[in-house]
């Protein structure tokens, strides 16, 4: 059949397409490395010459600032794509989104909070593992958040889907307001510091930062892949999974730790990046199929490279200063979102 | 066999089900019959074990059907409900495909992939294989998730299919197949219960009859034994006529016309 061998085909481009940006995510910026450098310095580090000259503050650039920000991005746009179809498969509808159940917004409450309140015992743990501390804290209002909603989504011991996603919009809202009361008494340079978190930035990365988000993410997309069988069970129904061998109450609670961990954790790091948990699985969807054991990896795949791109464009568009991620991916996603809207009424 | 020993089941204080005795075997299709509301679809579903936990005992086999494990009962028998709306935009092949889900880990076996071909031929929907689902009519849809139930039976003619009006939606000449396909089936040894409206194919089909009457067994036997005209009458509240049938040795079933004037 032409169909699966386009299918293949489409995971070839896509990960040809990942180290494309990988690599141009790698090159551009402020202080740009060609093509022909970056290999040259790769050769060096390796302790072998190349005819090709490159500068020493190059190498420094690329070690120090581009190749952290561009793991970072990998990781993070990776986590939130897989997460976001996951999600997706859960609540048995495609426009679901990590954010619809208060992931982010529980994340960003918590980093907020944080900041302005420069709670005792936040400094005592920052005081102990450092810039560990804010993507700690992120990390426990995300679990917190989202946990509130699957508590208050219970009807009879089960967790109903519709009434999960009107408690994510309640608790969504009351987050909001409880950050717009933190922005308020925020001074001004803490106000600097909540708009990163309103916009989403991957400018912060270190190696530090790298190595709290492998583990973290890196559990959430090597685990995730897992539960793609029973989420295209889902598909049919919750009725219809169990009858097939799904624990439904095993595979929710999975998925929801899971893509928290991954959503949590990006949050943490780099701010709320909109979309890419939205708009990416969609596309994959579109091109792959709906099965959730393409779409969970091929989401991953995307994920990475459309923020690679997007933390790419950023650096680029208003050289030397640099756009926070968040608007240029809502600022491309909106369109898409309103595009696959329109498509779905169609139908 | 499954044997029903005083089962019941209430939600609030109204008793949806209440001292069900029956069994039935492998190698039977018992039909399910009863006016709307009579308890049909949550026997079904008690027998699924969508339901837990409810009164009295359910054995499949020897062993309780709640003793059995998600996994173990996946392989044990194959529901097919009146409801079923997928949420993403599968192909048809990958909904059947998900009844063989039970059977392997990431990649389905060449056999898996026979079986489900095979599947689709049974229920004449082998040339829709790679149309989306979405984009299929009722009737095609229902006998996709009927070769995706009979999928995930296969090759354990020993296990059981529950049908939920499987015929709801059918043309005439699929009722006729779906129904002539789940006998065909308990003549190989599954045992087959079916919930059905049509008391016509009950007759004509039909092993075992149970008539349910505002969730308590009405009358349970062969169709000649239980398709008389009182029960009907009774089960359904209106008077009936049984007159032979021009081919078949089984009588035919017709209404008598609701006379509201008198």
């Amino acid at each position: 059949m032409s169909l699966i061998s386009f299918r293949s085909f489409f995971f070839y481009l896509l990960w040809t397409l990942l180290l494309f940006s990988v690599l141009l995510s790698v090159c551009v910026g402020a202080v740009s490395i060609s093509f022909v450098e970056l290999w040259s310095i790769f050769l060096s580090e390796l302790g072998i010459s190349s005819p090709f000259p490159f500068e020493e503050q190059q190498v420094l650039v690329l070690k120090v600032i581009r190749l952290p920000r561009v793991a970072l991005g990998v990781l993070i746009g990776a986590g939130l794509a897989m997460a976001g179809a996951a999600i997706q498969g859960l609540f048995r509808n495609p426009l679901a989104d990590p954010g619809l159940i208060g992931i982010s917004a529980g994340a960003s409450l918590f980093a907020v909070l944080m900041i302005v309140l420069e709670i005792h015992f936040f400094q005592k743990l920052k005081g102990i593992i450092g810039s560990y501390a804010l993507s700690l804290a992120a990390f426990l209002g995300a679990a917190l958040s989202t946990f509130l909603v699957y508590q208050l989504s219970k009807v009879s011991g089960k967790a109903v889907i519709t009434t999960m996603l009107l408690a994510g919009i309640a608790i969504n809202a009351l987050v909001g307001a409880l950050t717009g009361l933190m922005t308020y008494i925020a001074n001004d340079e803490q106000l600097r510091n909540l708009t990163f978190w309103g916009l989403g930035s991957l400018g912060g990365a270190t190696w530090a930062s790298v190595l709290v988000a492998l583990p973290l993410i890196g559990l959430s997309l090597v685990l995730l892949p897992s539960t793609a069988k029973a989420l295209n069970l889902l598909a049919l129904g919750e009725q219809q999974a169990l009858h097939l061998g799904v624990n439904l109450k095993m595979l929710k609670r999975k998925v929801i730790i899971l893509a928290t961990l991954a959503v949590g954790t990006s949050v943490a790091l780099a701010g709320t990046i909109g979309f890419v948990g939205f708009v990416v699985p969609h596309i994959i969807r579109l091109w792959a199929g709906a099965d959730h054991r393409r779409v969970l990896i091929g989401s991953a795949v995307a994920g990475a490279a459309v923020l690679s791109l997007a933390d790419a464009a950023s650096r680029t568009i208003v050289a030397p200063a640099e756009l926070p991620i968040g608007i240029l991916t809502a600022l491309l996603g909106t369109p898409v979102f309103l595009w696959i809207l329109l498509r779905e009424k169609q139908r | 066999m499954i044997k029903v020993r005083n089962l019941g089941y209430q939600i609030g204080k109204k008793l949806l089900v209440q001292d069900l005795n029956f069994q039935a075997q492998q190698g039977e299709l018992l039909a399910i019959l009863g006016a709307n509301g009579a308890g049909k679809s949550t026997l079904l579903k008690l027998l699924s074990r969508d339901i837990l936990p409810y009164q009295g005992n359910i054995f499949f086999g020897n062993k309780a059907l709640e003793d059995y494990t998600l996994d173990e009962l996946a392989r044990k028998r194959a529901v097919l409900m009146q409801q079923n709306q997928v949420s993403l935009g599968f192909a048809s092949a990958e909904i059947v495909m998900m009844g063989r889900y039970p059977y392997f880990q990431f990649h389905p076996s060449f056999r898996d992939e026979q079986i489900c071909y095979l599947a689709m031929q049974k229920t004449g929907v082998a040339h829709l294989a790679y149309r989306s689902y979405h984009t299929l009519s009722g009737g095609e849809q229902q006998r996709v998730q009927f070769a995706r139930a009979l999928a995930q039976v296969w090759e354990h003619p020993d296990s059981w299919l529950l049908l939920d009006e499987p015929t709801t939606g059918l043309d005439l000449l699929h009722q006729q197949e779906m129904i002539s396909t789940a006998h065909e089936l308990s003549r190989k040894g599954y045992g087959v219960i079916a919930i059905l409206h049509d008391l016509n194919l009950a007759m004509q089909y039909a092993d075992k009859v149970l008539i349910m009457r505002e969730g308590k067994l009405l009358s349970w036997g062969t169709p000649a034994q239980v398709l008389t005209c009182e029960t009907i009458h009774q089960a359904f509240d209106l008077p009936v006529r049984l007159i032979r049938h021009p081919e078949l040795q089984c009588p035919m079933i017709v209404p008598c016309p609701l006379n509201r004037n008198l």
